[in-house]
């Protein structure tokens, strides 16, 4: 069981930081040149290196978005784009260098290994430091490694996905991830195979103005089933890092991917990140997404249903306080007949925190028998929070059946009172309220993560109820 | 175009949307409240986009907003419509309904309803449909003698009756109305 895996948010318990040790760290700024040494670092083949350089021309001419939270704090100069903590990768957890072990063991990541998990691929700065994988499911066949592993040793297979469902030029921060991606992992699922414990991966962002480019890609083919999940930490500084992640998923006929992501970010990273999913005939994708950190989210997990009967949701939980804006929502686009999508998106604004939803259904004219439905809940916690909402339907079939709700408000004071009257007190009441609210959604995720998230909201409303 | 509501005043404000881009209601003074009726019968190449603004600048205002649609043919239709709530709007309930229509092949259209609040102790709440018209209701009616245009027509009136109720002081608009349903 995670003790600590998800911290309270008022005392960010995660904000210590291990002095730095890195076997090599890039200058700050970017250039071709930084791109050229990560590529050099990782040893990569000509085709990568190319790659990555176009993806930097593609970054550089490429305007900061006109839309979304506010990015102009954020200097692409005074960032390090690559730190490399130790030389190797390992496979036996005793073998990961002490300081580095000592991060991890703080983050109860090696209980949980020994607990259920199929496999743990844990992330430290830039490079995936550890892993290993259930013997059980090699023998089945699946992948489950760093992407600079998968790249090396099922470099025909990676080729063929990577980079093809978000390509560089799919808008600014895809273009970054693109020329200095670096860790992150890649899974394939062989047909038919299902993979019963959710694949597990940690990142956590050390130095001060490290970017964290992790890049990854999933593949389930036809009737696989298979869920991963993600959770994320940084260390508290006073300035800022940048985390902008490209994760590609291909759902092949008729197989089950499930995303989960924990994000809980220290209040000075900028987490701007491109999540898609390509979902076949009769496919399921499912995102779960927890934005309870960072300074500045930007995520749009989308699914691009291009099979028949295919379906594809996001659910998506977001949580400001001050100083915080989560600009967070999903997109469902219907290119095949008889999709179905659902986004639901349930946020918390406190303290002068700022929640907004922003989300895309799409239906072309020749599709038919698509089903979308859309919710969008938003509490205000206090009288200085913000709440905002950007749906877009663009809907040019009449075969549709589209719904799209959205309500924003406080606690109600009728529920507040009915407890009360049954012998809660305000806080607790609250909590009770909130956690209800949040409940379709935490019920999605795996329950040591949502035990944890409802003591966090626990915790917190211990403090800033009203 | 603006529309100004003051101190407990309560306005009816009809919005066809193919004759203006911008709208924008501002609930100005406390205790003001405006329901709005925006409408839409999108036929041949008709193309139209608007945007309407509801915007709460004091506390106890109200606002209800609905909007119908109906696109056929090669219509296009663009409405966004955003609720805007200030922080001093507090106690403030605004409501917005975009329902649409589409009964044509080549008919497009885009709702995109938005909400910005700042002030907590308010409700506010927007929801939107797309569909076509029901196969029931429609067999149904032509189960009981109707051809599938009347039904189809019936079906429609139906749904636009909200806003056909509101227009009984200006029986211009309502024949126009009327007439466009009868192209359908």
């Amino acid at each position: 069981m995670y003790k600590s895996q998800i911290p309270p948010l008022k005392d960010y318990q995660f904000g210590f930081s291990d002095p730095e040790e890195f076997v090599f760290k890039s200058l700050p700024g970017l250039s071709s040149k930084v791109v050229e040494e990560i590529s050099a670092q990782k040893d990569e083949s000509n085709s990568m290196r190319e790659f990555r350089l176009k993806a930097l021309r593609i970054f550089e001419t490429q305007p900061m978005p006109s839309w979304g939270a506010d990015l102009s704090a954020l200097n692409f100069n005074d960032i390090c784009y690559y730190l490399r903590p130790s030389q190797k990768l390992y496979h036996d957890w005793n073998q990961v260098p002490v300081a580095i072990r000592r991060t991890y063991n703080r983050l109860g990541i090696p209980q949980a290994e020994k607990e259920f998990l199929a496999g743990v691929k844990a992330q430290y700065d830039s490079e995936v430091i550890y892993g290993s994988l259930l013997e059980e499911l090699k023998m089945q066949g699946v992948i489950f490694v760093s992407m600079d592993e998968g790249l090396r040793d099922y470099r025909e297979l990676v080729q063929e996905y990577f980079g093809k469902l978000v390509p560089p030029g799919d808008n600014k921060f895809a273009a970054l991830n693109s020329a200095v991606w670096s860790g992150g992992s890649f899974v394939y699922v062989p047909p038919h195979v299902k993979v019963k414990l959710p694949l597990q991966a940690y990142f956590r962002i050390n130095a001060a103005k490290i970017g964290q480019f992790e890049r990854t890609l999933i593949i389930a083919d036809e009737g696989s089933d298979v869920s991963y999940v993600e959770g994320c930490t940084a260390p508290s500084y006073t300035t800022d890092s940048l985390h902008a992640a490209v994760v590609e998923i291909f759902v092949k006929k008729g197989a089950r991917v499930r995303y989960t992501t924990l994000q809980n970010w220290s209040h000075n990273v900028y987490n701007l990140v491109t999540k898609r999913a390509r979902v076949e005939e009769e496919g399921v994708m499912s995102w779960v997404d927890g934005n309870l950190g960072s300074k500045v989210t930007m995520k749009y997990p989308s699914c691009f249903l291009f099979g028949r009967r295919s379906y594809g949701e996001v659910l998506s939980i977001a949580y400001a306080n001050t100083g915080q804006h989560q600009d967070a929502g999903g997109k469902a686009v219907h290119l095949a007949n008889e999709t179905g999508s659902q986004i639901i998106s349930k946020s918390i604004a406190t303290g002068s925190g700022r929640t907004s939803y922003r989300g895309l259904v799409q239906v072309p004219s020749i599709v038919r028998g698509a089903k979308s439905r859309v919710v969008c809940d938003a509490l205000m916690l206090s009288p200085q929070s913000r709440s905002d909402t950007y749906p877009l339907m663009k809907i040019y079939s009449p075969e549709v059946r589209i719904e799209h709700e959205a309500r924003v408000g406080k606690i109600g004071e009728d529920e507040l009172f009915y407890l009360m009257s049954r012998g809660l007190t305000e806080n607790q009441a609250s909590a009770l309220i909130v956690a209800g609210f949040l409940e379709p959604i935490v019920k999605e995720l795996p329950m040591e993560y949502a035990v944890e998230l409802n003591r966090l909201i626990e915790l917190e409303m211990e403090g800033s109820v009203g | 175009m603006i529309y100004t509501v003051k101190r407990n005043q309560v306005r009816t404000i009809l919005i066809p949307l193919e004759k203006v881009e911008e709208v924008e209601v501002v609930l100005e003074e406390e205790g003001a409240t405006a329901y709005i009726l925006a409408y839409f019968v999108g036929l041949g190449n008709a193309n139209v986009e608007t945007r309407l603004t509801i915007t709460h600048r004091a506390p106890q205002t109200t606002a209800e907003a609905k909007v119908r649609r109906v696109l056929s043919e090669n219509s296009y239709c663009r409405f966004a419509g955003l609720i805007r709530i200030d922080q001093k709007a507090s106690l403030t309930n605004s409501y917005l309904a975009d329902d649409t229509l589409i009964l044509s092949q080549r008919a497009r259209a885009e709702s995109a309803p938005s909400l910005e609040i700042k002030a907590n102790a308010v409700r506010a709440s927007h929801g939107a449909t797309l569909g076509k018209i029901n196969a029931n209701e429609l067999f149904y009616l032509m189960s009981r003698g109707l051809s599938e245009k009347e039904a189809r027509q019936l079906i429609v009136k139906g749904f636009l009756q909200p806003i056909l109720t509101r227009m009984a002081s200006s029986e211009r608009k309502r024949k126009d109305l009327l007439a466009k349903i009868r192209k359908l």
